[in-house]
């Protein structure tokens, strides 16, 4: 304390710090959940799973499509080296994986390196470098405009109670089109994989 | 469909939008992956978090545990949302 109080004497900056992170603390508390909705909440337990389903995601009327730009040559890259533990954990990871790797054996493909993130070898990975420096490139970029947060906030007016709902890992909960799907395509030491 | 690709955007708000399009400005506002649900009273709010929810469920979106539920003040992608007023905070 007595730091700050010597600080303050010299400089007043201190304070706009310290007001920050009040800030930061009280948007943080807000996560309890009143009595009120707890019954609701029982009601919808299925929407909020402790973890999510292995299941994919519901195809809906709206799926990802990947164009290509005509006449962009198709990458081929080497795949990574794979220590030899987490090799026998891709092999054991997902069967699905396996079988997908004899149908694709004729598939043409991104053939981009894999590797396993995690200690348990759960989550396989593409090399997000590679996605963004390479692929996207490739790909055709529509144009879409990012909608103004201070407009859609206008309906607002009037209302007194407010929610907040945040989807979980949204970007996952959507389908890629199914003939799009093959240029989602990465290689590891066994051969062409499909997730 | 993973986050890096170029276009996840535009489809995750084309895909959010048709999902929850009966409702959006009436009761709800949605921004990617946040959706915003506004009442006046305390009773409709319930009402309508409960329509929300069932559409979440029908269509087998997941949400987080982490959610701000029925508060009188909330923090949204910067801004303060209060009632009958706006301030934009300096948060990031």
């Amino acid at each position: 304390m007595s730091e700050i109080k010597t600080d303050l004497k010299e400089t007043k900056k201190v304070h706009s710090l310290i007001v920050k992170s009040l800030l930061f603390e009280e948007a943080d508390k807000a996560v309890e959940v009143p009595e009120i909705v707890k019954p609701l909440l029982q009601e919808f337990q299925e929407v909020i799973p402790d973890k999510l389903p292995d299941e994919s995601p519901l195809m809906h009327d709206i799926q990802h499509k990947i164009d290509l730009i005509l006449g962009a040559s198709l990458l081929n890259l080497p795949h990574y080296r794979m220590r030899q533990k987490k090799k026998g954990d891709l092999k054991r990871k997902n069967r699905r994986i396996v079988e997908e790797r004899d149908d694709s054996r004729e598939l043409k493909s991104m053939r981009c390196p894999c590797f396993i993130n995690t200690k348990d070898g759960r989550c396989v990975c593409v090399d997000n470098r590679i996605i963004n420096k390479v692929i996207n490139k490739i790909i055709v970029g529509y144009k879409f405009p990012i909608p103004r947060l201070d407009d859609m906030l206008d309906p607002l007016c009037g209302a007194a109670v407010f929610s907040k709902i945040e989807l979980r890992s949204g970007y996952h909960q959507i389908q890629i089109r199914l003939k799009d799907k093959w240029k989602k395509t990465f290689k590891t030491k066994n051969g062409l994989c499909l997730v | 469909m993973s986050f890096e690709l170029t276009n996840a955007p535009s489809t995750f708000m084309k895909m959010m939008n048709q999902v929850l399009r009966p409702f959006i400005n009436k009761f709800v506002v949605v921004y990617f992956d946040d959706i915003l649900v506004f009442s006046r009273s305390e009773t409709n709010h319930i009402e309508h978090l409960r329509s929300a929810l069932k559409v979440l469920l029908k269509n087998k979106l997941y949400m987080k545990l982490k959610c701000s539920l029925m508060t009188s003040k909330l923090f949204i992608l910067g801004f303060v949302v209060e009632l009958m007023e706006l301030e934009l905070t300096r948060r990031k």
